[in-house]
């Protein structure tokens, strides 16, 4: 079972939704309808499935626009500030992430998908 | 005598704090309804008693100072004991350490270590269990609460705090997780004929003709009903704290 499998079917165990409704690109927050406690449901989920460690903040980017702000503060780049607090983000997913921000919750399939096989590499 | 029966969706409760003679008299009920048991103690001598008592139970020597000690230096929890604990449907929380001072007077270090223990380590402990009765969508919590919660004596001032702040993380979580199927409620109680409480009405025995009840409560009484509270008959009462003192905070 891949990375992308096993996301997709802990989601969509605690959503009760179909599995085409959840792909890379789907928007967590914005496309489904995932609640807080759903996330904490989802960590959980993920943590039994890939037997990996998660920390809930970083794999659902929940203090996104507080890492931006404190970059800000700080004087330091946005995109190198990010890099360090989300090492499983890629540099063109970062750059995204920093023009989509605005339009709602960014958090993506694929961001979820990537953290676990940076845990699972680390 | 008639008897009314209890019903139990879940076939494994762990009790914290399992030593103490009101998480014996529980662990006894429980066991005897065919439950699985996982009992938790924090010393060598109180791991012996439940392990003699109960030998078929999974035994637990728990320190949650030190669990939340570990947490706070960053060290993880990944070797915690906590990790032992495999998925209960039941939790009942009894689990307290002594300390009494006047709140001008205590030791500052004494003050830290016994937060860290009683709030710390019990919320770190609640996160743990909570998500694995998450996980399977079901689980029934219990915290063992005191009247000194409400009624607190001179020097009592820390006891009564942790027990307030218990109360108020088992009330949060059933707020949280109740529509997943967890549930979670505390019972306060009033003299108990066992532990400390045995020990204060035997150095002040008019203390329970304070009660209405003008007795003090046995373990067994308290445990029977931490099991109803437990059964699927109380499931929905849920996010609260039930008074069992004989009237004692009912009255001046």
């Amino acid at each position: 079972m891949s990375t992308f499998d096993q996301v997709q079917q802990v989601i969509t165990e605690v959503l009760e939704v179909e599995p085409e409704e959840v792909t890379l690109s789907t928007y967590i927050m914005r496309d489904l309808p995932t609640e807080s406690i759903d996330l904490m449901e989802y960590g959980i989920g993920l943590t039994k499935e890939c037997g990996i460690s998660v920390t809930d903040d970083v794999i659902f980017l929940k203090s996104l626009r507080l890492h931006m702000a404190e970059a800000e503060d700080k004087g330091i780049e946005q995109q190198a500030h990010l890099s360090t607090v989300y090492p499983h983000l890629s540099a063109d997913r970062i750059q995204e992430l920093l023009h989509t921000v605005k339009e709602g919750p960014a958090l993506q399939v694929q961001d979820i998908v990537a953290y676990i096989e940076h845990a699972k590499g680390a | 005598m008639h008897s009314l029966p209890m019903h139990f969706s879940g076939s494994h409760a762990c009790i914290l704090g399992a030593s103490s003679e009101i998480g014996m008299a529980v662990a006894e009920k429980l066991a005897k309804a065919g439950m699985l048991l996982t009992l938790s103690a924090c010393s060598k001598k109180g791991i012996a008693r439940i392990t003699s008592a109960f030998p078929t139970a999974t035994i637990l020597e728990l320190n949650l100072e030190k669990v939340a000690h570990s947490v706070t230096m960053g060290t993880g929890v990944t070797e915690s004991p906590l990790n032992a604990i495999q998925q209960p449907d039941y939790l009942v929380d009894c689990m307290q350490s002594e300390f009494e001072g006047f709140i001008a007077g205590a030791e500052p270090t004494d003050i830290a270590r016994y937060f860290e223990t009683n709030i710390s380590g019990r919320s770190i402990c609640l996160r743990h269990i909570s998500r694995m009765m998450l996980s399977k969508r079901f689980g029934r919590c219990l915290f063992v609460s005191s009247t000194a919660g409400a009624l607190p004596n001179a020097g009592q001032g820390f006891y009564a705090a942790s027990k307030r702040a218990g109360e108020a993380l088992y009330q949060n979580l059933g707020i949280e997780l109740a529509a997943r199927g967890v549930t979670s409620c505390s019972v306060r109680l009033g003299y108990v004929q066992s532990g400390r409480g045995a020990a204060y009405i035997k150095s002040n025995p008019d203390a329970v003709n304070l009660s209405p009840a003008k007795r003090s409560i046995t373990s067994d009484e308290a445990a029977a009903t931490i099991s109803f509270l437990l059964s699927n008959g109380a499931q929905m009462i849920n996010g609260t704290t039930i008074t069992m003192d004989g009237g004692l905070t009912a009255c001046k």
